[in-house]
């Protein structure tokens, strides 16, 4: 994730003037919490046990467990698109993407779960796939696909996690949440979808909408940067 | 239509700033701002007596969906914090002008205000950018 802020701080300099579109997975068990998110002792103690590493992100939202998703994030200029304007900007290429691989997805409809973002402690507990907001992605009523964005000198950073193997229990575990999470998987939906066909889809998704990506190394996107762990 | 009230200074960031009679500088986001971010539902702000750097950021504004960069439209000190808005960040959204104020800086540079776009000119700001992105 510092490799996505970098590049959302880069673009805000000019050095970046075309959108950037990555993937990438997580080294084991990983939780994200929001930018202004609490973490809750009970829930550091539980990840430290497990092994689960902690990470802050510079985006907002809730909890997030990694290691069993694709992440990708999006950096792209904004113009005058408010927040859920440049959401469904972002979910066209998701759903296009999806929908090779058979997958009807759509932007969700407001459901709360347990653990409801709230200010000014936004939730210590509280877990982004038990919440849909109106930008994030479901299928059949359960959510697939979590986002979150950092907006920055015109230019937003947005990135998300679809679950590919189902990790709801280990995430109830984690954050002690008593009730089923109401979010779905790849596994589910579409068994055997491998992590390099979401990408290829998605990466053809997003093109089918925004025009011809050029692969670039993110090295040569970050020339002279040192990037922290 | 996002309102752009007369007797305010404006950012390109999307900042506001009322010049008060002691010469301090109270400052807030626009009706447009909170347009684009939605539900502001957490204000990080800085602390009382922090020194700030006009054109950098000195915050984030958390919306349900997004974070974004709060930036100080002139160099100064921090000298008072809406502790009411931070608690309630609704009124942000509900009265940007008014009850949603943010933070009072003592301005180390007082030209520095007048070089703040006018109404005019971030009135015309937010219709140049409306029209980029027609045409984008």
């Amino acid at each position: 994730m510092s490799i996505d802020i970098a590049l959302l701080e880069r673009a805000a300099r000019a050095e970046i003037t075309r959108p950037v579109l990555r993937f990438y997975r997580w080294d084991g068990p990983s939780l994200s919490l929001g930018a202004h998110q609490r973490l809750d002792e009970q829930v550091a103690a539980r990840c430290a046990e497990l092994g689960v590493q902690v990470v802050k992100r510079p985006t907002g939202g809730a909890a997030v467990l990694h290691g069993k998703d694709l992440t990708y994030s999006v950096v792209a200029p904004h113009g005058t698109m408010g927040v859920l304007e440049a959401y469904r900007e972002v979910a066209g290429g998701l759903i296009a993407g999806l929908a090779l691989l058979g997958i009807e997805a759509r932007i969700g409809t407001r459901h709360e779960g347990p653990g409801v973002l709230h200010a000014p402690q936004l939730g210590a507990r509280a877990a982004c796939f038990a919440v849909t907001l109106g930008a994030d992605l479901q299928v059949g009523g359960a959510k697939i696909c979590g986002s979150a964005q950092l907006r920055r000198r015109g230019w937003f950073l947005q990135h998300g996690s679809i679950p590919i193997g189902d990790d709801r229990a280990f995430t109830n575990r984690i954050l002690d949440h008593p009730d089923p999470i109401g979010a779905t998987c790849l596994e589910h939906l579409r068994p055997g979808t491998s992590e390099e066909e979401l990408c290829v889809c998605l990466r053809r998704g997003f093109e089918s909408r925004w025009g011809e990506a050029e692969e670039v190394s993110v090295e040569s996107l970050l020339v002279g940067l040192s990037i922290p762990a | 239509m996002s309102t752009v009230p007369q007797d305010l200074r404006y950012t390109r960031e999307h900042e506001w700033a009322r010049l008060e009679d002691d010469g301090r500088v109270t400052i807030g986001v626009t009706d447009f701002a909170q347009e684009q971010l939605g539900d502001v539902v957490f204000l990080d702000l800085p602390e009382v007596d922090s020194d700030v750097e006009g054109g950098e950021p000195l915050g984030e504004v958390e919306s349900t969906k997004s974070v974004s960069d709060l930036y100080a439209p002139v160099t100064g000190k921090v000298v008072e914090i809406n502790v009411e808005c931070k608690e309630n960040p609704a009124a942000l959204n509900q009265d940007p002008y008014g009850e949603g104020w943010l933070m009072v800086l003592d301005p180390s540079d007082p030209a520095e205000f007048d070089g703040l776009l006018s109404p005019e000119e971030y009135a015309q700001f937010l219709e140049e950018e409306a029209g980029e992105g027609e045409e984008g």
